[in-house]
């Protein structure tokens, strides 16, 4: 019993040192990441970066144009004149100063007109990966005094299709019968994989759910008046969809987004026929990327962000054709590059990217097999009065586990007196 | 003989079991009637809603409770076999020793059963009235690793007192401090926990371990 109570103090020990040692060590040498703020400019037709050099200040901040061909670095500005060159976004700063022009690109612009047309889309993995209720509440499209009200019914899409009053905490018969025969008459295969909806009466129209089913079909439903309205959208054989997404922008031209299976990224449109079109160089998935699109009068800004690299697509807002591409990694920070020659690997419970708590071992490093075999070195030399195998199995530890099997061996050497 | 253990037991641990069950039912009650207040004044789709939405199980202020009672009844399980030196006339009943050592830790993981389920049930069994049974399995996977990391603090106050040596008490305290830390990481993220459940199962498997492993190493004469 003393063997195996020493055996699984050990293991537990090292499993919880290899991840407090580098979450401390993190908390003591945190670097910020170098994040630049990107965004294309009507005037330049090129991007333009304002880069804060890990400072996170704006007054410090490193300002140029970049080339749309070979992205390399052009021109520098100051503040004001980086915000005259992207009057979509600095819109206030330059109303305010009365420098907003009157006209883009021979386009007349308003305040107003900048302001119906821009909108952000924003969509996070953590979004994604985290215990997903499959009850979504429905909100009523067409409310009879024009104004939006909290959802009184959920709808699940399991089995069968089930309409649920809150207030009751029971089956709507009347509404899950009809929506059962409007599911039916689309060809619904339960369940459904996923939904997308903002549910929120802050909102000037609802767009209602975004539908992926078991068959991979695509249905766009919503309630108004009490009945259901779903419409099917017909993909091309080749798109697979992974993830759908609702939106419910002023300018009211799409429906939402789906990505495929090849991390391509679509609009849905808003028309009768629920046309897609695919946004150009866009290599995006949902699980693992975050993706920012800044939409204006003159392009649509795509950011995809995955791990340390990100990457910007500047997208024609008629055919969503390629304008220009500027690529962005964040160097290695010195702490990162240091820990690797300390610790073997590290385990982590949580992750900015998932709402989800468990071990995952990960960030091996074969740099920190130096420090490991001169530890398993002075294991060996310190393991006096144990046997060859004891010592043996000490060492082999220490050389995969390194720091993490190493205190525990020298440690519990004092209990074993 | 068994039933004379567990009458030792219970002698020693009914006045914290009564007050842990009392303070278990009255924060149950607690979360009720908050839940139920705001029911009252935001209406119930608002609660579905924030469950949907923004992730709240309206169980919140019972995250730490199981815990404390956990620590409370591993104390007064314990601390009188050290204190008062009654470890030693333990050990020397006539009856094997691990099998008494499991017999203590069964008196009082079940005494905890008990109070946590009359605590998570009265919680569930009102939920079950006003949600759908997928929003209350959700609350009770929230809730379940509360209620798991209640048994691993008391297994590690159990393993602490019944260890002989100040130096080995730190070190399984500090290894128990961690192991709990991690159990609270996300305590109020709605099912955050669902691929840890096995991992927190084996935490358990494990600490228990360590309480036999005390008094193997208390027989062996390691003591202070």
């Amino acid at each position: 019993m003393k063997k195996t109570h020493y055996i699984l103090f050990f293991l537990l020990s090292a499993a919880v040192l290899s991840w407090v040692l580098p979450w401390l060590y993190s908390l003591c040498f945190s670097e910020r990441d170098r994040e630049p703020f990107v965004s294309y400019s009507p005037i330049t037709d090129s991007f333009i970066v304002t880069d804060f050099e890990g400072t996170g200040k704006s007054k410090e901040a490193d300002i140029f144009e970049v080339d749309p061909v070979t992205q390399a670095p052009g021109q520098h500005f100051t503040m004001d004149q980086r915000d005259s060159l992207l009057p979509e976004i600095f819109v206030g700063q330059l109303s305010a100063k009365g420098m907003l022009p009157d006209s883009i690109k021979g386009v007349e612009i308003t305040m107003r007109d900048i302001r119906m047309n821009s909108w952000i889309f924003t969509s996070w993995p953590r979004d994604l990966n985290r215990s997903i209720p499959t009850v979504y509440p429905l909100m009523e499209s067409m409310p009879a005094r024009f104004k939006f009200e909290d959802p009184e019914v959920v709808l699940t899409m399991n089995d069968d299709v089930e309409i649920i009053d809150i207030e009751q905490n029971a089956l709507d018969d009347v509404k899950t019968s009809r929506f059962a025969r409007m599911f039916a008459d689309k060809g619904f295969s339960f369940p459904s994989k996923e939904a997308s909806g903002n549910v929120t009466t802050r909102k000037a129209y609802d767009n209602g759910y975004l539908i992926i089913d078991n068959d991979n079909k695509v249905y766009h439903l919503k309630m108004q008046a009490g009945r259901p309205s779903m419409a099917r959208i017909t993909l091309s054989d080749t798109i697979e969809p992974r993830h759908v997404f609702v939106m419910e922008n002023a300018d009211r031209l799409h429906y939402g987004l789906l990505s495929d299976q090849n991390g391509n990224l679509y609009t849905i449109n808003h028309d009768e026929t629920y046309s897609v079109d695919k946004l150009s160089g866009v290599n995006f998935n949902p699980a693992t990327d975050r993706l920012t699109i800044m939409r204006n009068l003159f392009s649509w800004c795509v950011k995809v962000k995955s791990g340390d690299s990100s990457k910007w697509i500047a997208l024609s807002p008629d055919d969503f054709s390629i304008l220009a591409v500027y690529d962005f990694t964040n160097p290695t920070a010195m702490s990162r590059e240091v820990e690797k020659w300390i610790f073997p690997f590290t385990t982590t419970f949580t992750k900015a990217d998932d709402k989800y708590v468990y071990p995952r071992i990960e960030n091996w490093s074969w740099q920190a097999m130096l420090l490991n075999v001169i530890l398993a070195v002075i294991v060996i030399f310190a393991a006096r009065g144990c046997t060859p195998r004891g010592t043996a199995l000490k060492a082999v530890a220490t050389l995969i586990c390194g720091l993490f099997a190493f205190i525990p061996i020298m440690l519990m050497k004092r209990i074993n007196k | 003989m068994y039933s004379s253990i567990i009458f030792k037991e219970w002698l020693k641990t009914r006045r914290v079991f009564f007050i842990a069950l009392a303070l278990a039912l009255l924060t149950a009650a607690y979360a009720i009637l908050t839940t139920n207040s705001f029911i009252k004044e935001h209406g119930v789709i608002s609660l579905w809603l924030s469950m949907l939405d923004k992730d709240t199980s309206f169980a919140g202020s019972l995250t730490y409770i199981p815990l404390a009672i956990g620590l409370a009844l591993g104390v007064a399980q314990m601390v009188p076999e050290v204190t008062q030196k009654r470890l030693k006339l333990t050990l020397h009943l006539p009856f094997p020793q691990f099998r008494l050592v499991a017999m203590m830790l069964a008196t009082g993981l079940l005494e905890l059963l008990v109070i946590y389920l009359l605590q998570m049930g009265a919680v569930l069994i009102y939920d079950a009235t006003i949600l759908q049974p997928e929003l209350v399995g959700r609350v009770f996977l929230t809730m379940l690793p509360w209620y798991l990391a209640g048994f691993t603090g008391y297994l590690f106050v159990t393993a602490i007192c019944l260890e002989g040596t100040w130096y080995m008490r730190i070190l399984l305290g500090l290894v128990g401090v961690a192991v709990l830390l991690v159990m609270f990481l996300q305590p109020n993220v709605m099912a955050a926990y669902n691929y840890m459940l096995v991992t927190i199962i084996a935490f358990i498997g494990i600490v228990t371990v360590f309480s036999f492993g005390s008094i193997a190493r208390f027989k062996e004469g390691h003591q202070d």
